[in-house]
């Protein structure tokens, strides 16, 4: 094949160009560490990224819930073993009646219980820091009354939150409403079996107050180991929930993490491997370079001039 | 055998006809050198011919004269070099448009500098699916606190970025394609303009060819312009009888652009033009000035058939207006979107207890907006399932899930950036095959047609030895003549 004088030129520039480029191009995703930024630079790769990423959006707006709902859960157990705490010195009190039945003694029991009540009262209250009655229902009321009636108005709806896909987990409890429409089940209020955690502490105060030992034995002191058991039933529920919070947040974690590993190995550049292509590109451009200086300056131009000289 | 001389006179005769030929060969190889770097320029040889002259007592040779100076040209070569050019028109535009298009759809991976062991890494920049997933996860996030007034505050602010990053999109689509469009407009202009230099360099080559003077630079000259054209769109050239060159659309022969010495809409030629409308179907088109619109995708090939790719189906139309490329995709998306967040949102009940309204405005990419009364007001979002429940917020969750549970959302918009992607590595990938299939074309040619200086010097050293011999040859003859004149004198 006959050879022109610019094919020559043309193949040193062309070999450097295609060089140039991949030196660029290499020098680029070292420096900012991502080998795809746009979608051209690899679509099946920035396809499977694009999906992962949203579904690290997800995981972290599950993370965010979790954190909510860890919370949530943990503030429920502690107002539960609370009201668990206060029923329970009651029903000791009420219990000792039957060894004391002096009526000063049963009236500082039923000062002692009384406080107890404002406690339970006061626990089933409380709001969250959003300021939110926490016990009341979804419809955000306080679930009773400063003397401790039940409020009608108050739903009694629990709510639940969803930590994962498919993962739905009771971040709320209610007092539970007898006086709801329809009446409602909760911690102070169970339907099935008729316990009534605010009405048997506070027949129990009446019976101390009114000097009534027998009806103290045996009505209140049965009742209010009821209430006892509803109550511990929900510290048993609260702490499942906590638990189940905690095993989201667990499975959470090691899903962010896995995502973000996936994300990483499709979009990150490989810097060994980069780095060895870097040196064949700059072996491959240098060889170019050499090739070009040592062709492009020969000519039969420079051999007629030191013909006609000598 | 006999030998007839010449006599002293013929043998003058002989020796100028040869200083005359080395001195055209000499000025010919001096063109070639001269023109080494000259685009499009085709080397041209003098060809050397024994000068015969018949007498009554039979031939005499002369010696030597030029008898043309010829181009050393392939029409074979020539015309699939004009192929190429118009394929690699097509693949070089195209690359850079697709590319272009990307960009301005603004879709891309940027690092936070993060170790490799971290989770996330990475986040769209500036980007829609950003936009969207940052929306979804605010209705998640309202989920877990239905009364937050922050939290309806940020879904609000994220709900009018992804609004206005959808529709600041959809209007920068539709500026890369009126730049598209104004591209191929200034293209037909050029064919145009280079239509009339080739019918013009018609006449000149007919002109000069009947005045028996070379037309090789004019020659040379119109196979360039002819190159040119070829790059622009896709055309045949057909060489006629008379020298001249006629052109015609190769999508369309009945689209006639030269036709000998007619041209841009003389005699039975045409001229291109091009009507782009934002709201057309499709959007750019492409005209003969007496045939009218062209057909769809015609031209095929060429810049100015990369243009029509690029703006009718690359980028496309939006819904109302055929509904095909990314303008087209970009519309669904966005109507899906306002379809089904108003509905869930009107589903639910906001933290008045009242029935949800509308969330989005707006029907499509170009007119997306967030509601004036979600704007004004954020405690409307319906984020609760039961009216006067403020603190349920599964309805929000039901909004939430439709980035996931609705495939016309965000899967649909990143099979839209995948497709994307895949379209501008391949026009990149076409491209680089496409400029290699042209350098090889292009190396066979110069192989035949391309000057060597190295191979110039060296008919120059044998041009320039032929010469001295020559004028050696008329000195020795004149000496024979001084001989001969003072033979009488001694």
């Amino acid at each position: 094949m006959r050879i022109d004088s610019n094919a020559l030129t043309q193949w040193v520039v062309s070999g450097s160009q295609s060089s140039q480029i991949q030196l660029a191009q290499l020098e680029q995703d070292l420096s900012t560490g991502n080998d795809v930024t746009q979608a051209s630079d690899n679509p099946l790769a920035y396809s499977q990224a694009s999906q992962t990423q949203a579904s690290l959006s997800q995981l972290n707006a599950y993370s965010n819930a979790i954190s909510t709902a860890t919370t949530s859960t943990s503030a429920n157990n502690s107002a539960m073993t609370s009201i668990y705490n206060a029923v329970s010195q009651a029903s000791e009190n009420a219990t000792s009646v039957a060894s004391d039945t002096s009526t000063a003694n049963m009236q500082d029991y039923a000062t002692e219980i009384s406080s107890l009540l404002t406690q339970v009262i006061s626990t089933a209250n409380q709001k969250d820091v959003n300021g939110n009655s926490m016990f009341g229902g979804t419809n955000n009321q306080a679930p009773l009354s400063s003397t401790g009636t039940f409020n009608a108005s108050a739903n009694g709806t629990v709510n639940s939150t969803s930590l994962a896909p498919g993962n739905s987990v009771q971040t709320s409890i209610v007092t539970g409403n007898p006086n709801g429409s329809p009446p409602t089940d909760g911690f102070l209020y169970d339907s099935g079996t008729g316990v009534n955690v605010i009405s048997a502490l506070q027949q129990t105060i009446s019976d101390l107050n009114a000097g009534n030992a027998t009806a103290v034995q045996t009505t209140d002191v049965p009742a209010l180991n009821k209430a006892l058991d509803l109550v511990s039933s929900y510290v048993g529920s609260t702490a499942a929930s906590m638990s189940a919070v905690s095993t989201a947040k667990t499975q959470n974690a090691s899903q962010v993490a896995s995502e973000g590993n996936n994300l990483n190995s499709l979009t990150q550049t490989n810097v060994a491997t980069a780095s060895v292509q870097l040196q064949q590109i700059q072996n491959q451009y240098e060889a170019t370079l050499e090739a070009g200086s040592r062709i492009l300056g020969l000519s039969i131009l420079n051999y007629l001039g030191s013909t006609s000289t000598s | 055998m006999s030998v007839q001389s010449l006599g002293l006179n013929g043998s003058l005769y002989m020796g100028a006809q040869a200083l005359q030929a080395n001195q055209i060969a000499i000025q010919t190889t001096g063109n070639n050198i001269s023109n080494v770097n000259t685009t499009g320029y085709v080397r041209q040889r003098a060809n050397f011919a024994t000068d015969v002259q018949d007498t009554s007592t039979g031939e005499i040779d002369y010696g030597t004269q030029v008898t043309s100076v010829e181009n050393l040209t392939s029409n074979l070569l020539n015309t699939m070099v004009q192929q190429t050019l118009g394929s690699q028109g097509y693949a070089d535009n195209q690359s850079t448009l697709t590319s272009t298009v990307q960009d301005a759809l603004g879709e891309q991976f940027t690092s936070n500098g993060s170790s490799s062991t971290s989770a996330t890494t990475q986040a769209g920049e500036g980007a829609i699916q950003n936009a969207m997933t940052t929306f979804f996860t605010d209705f998640q996030n309202l989920a877990n606190n239905p009364t937050s007034t922050s939290a309806r505050q940020v879904l609000v602010s994220d709900a009018q970025t992804l609004a206005t990053s959808i529709s600041s999109a959809y209007q920068r689509m539709q500026s890369t394609q009126s730049q598209v469009a104004s591209d191929a407009s200034s293209i037909t202009t050029q064919v145009n303009q280079l239509s009339t230099k080739i019918a013009s360099l018609n006449q000149q080559i007919v002109t000069l060819q009947a005045s028996g003077t070379s037309a090789n630079e004019e020659e040379d000259a119109r196979q360039s312009d002819i190159e040119s054209l070829s790059s622009l769109v896709n055309v045949t050239a057909t060489t006629q009888s008379n020298g001249m060159v006629n052109v015609a659309l190769a999508d369309n022969s009945g689209v006639v652009l030269v036709n000998g010495i007619d041209s841009n809409g003389t005699g039975t030629t045409q001229s291109l033009s091009t009507t782009y409308s934002a709201t057309g179907n499709p959007p750019l088109t492409v005209s003969g000035s007496t045939t009218g619109t062209l057909g769809a995708g015609v031209p095929s090939s060429g810049s100015l058939g990369s243009d029509l790719d690029v703006a009718n189906n690359v980028i496309g139309s939006p819904a109302a207006n055929g509904n095909t490329g990314i303008l087209g995709q970009l519309d669904s998306v966005a109507s899906a979107l306002i379809t089904a967040v108003n509905s869930q949102n009107a589903a639910g009940y906001d933290l008045s207890g009242t029935k949800g309204g509308t969330f989005f405005s707006g029907t499509g990419a170009a007119s997306i907006a967030v509601s004036s009364g979600i704007v004004s007001n954020p405690s409307t979002i319906a984020a609760s399932g039961t009216a006067g429940s403020t603190l349920d917020g599964s309805n929000a969750l039901a909004i939430a899930n439709l980035q996931t549970n609705n495939a016309a959302i965000l899967p649909a918009f990143q099979t839209m950036i995948s497709n994307l992607g895949e379209t501008v590595s391949t026009a990149a990938s076409n491209a680089t095959t496409q400029d290699q299939i042209t350098t090889q074309v292009q190396d066979q040619r110069n192989a035949v047609s391309g000057v060597s200086i190295d191979e110039e010097m060296t008919n120059l050293i044998n041009f320039q030895q032929s010469y001295a011999a020559s004028a050696r040859f008329l000195s020795t003859i004149a000496s024979m003549y001084d001989t001969l004149l003072n033979t009488g004198t001694q």
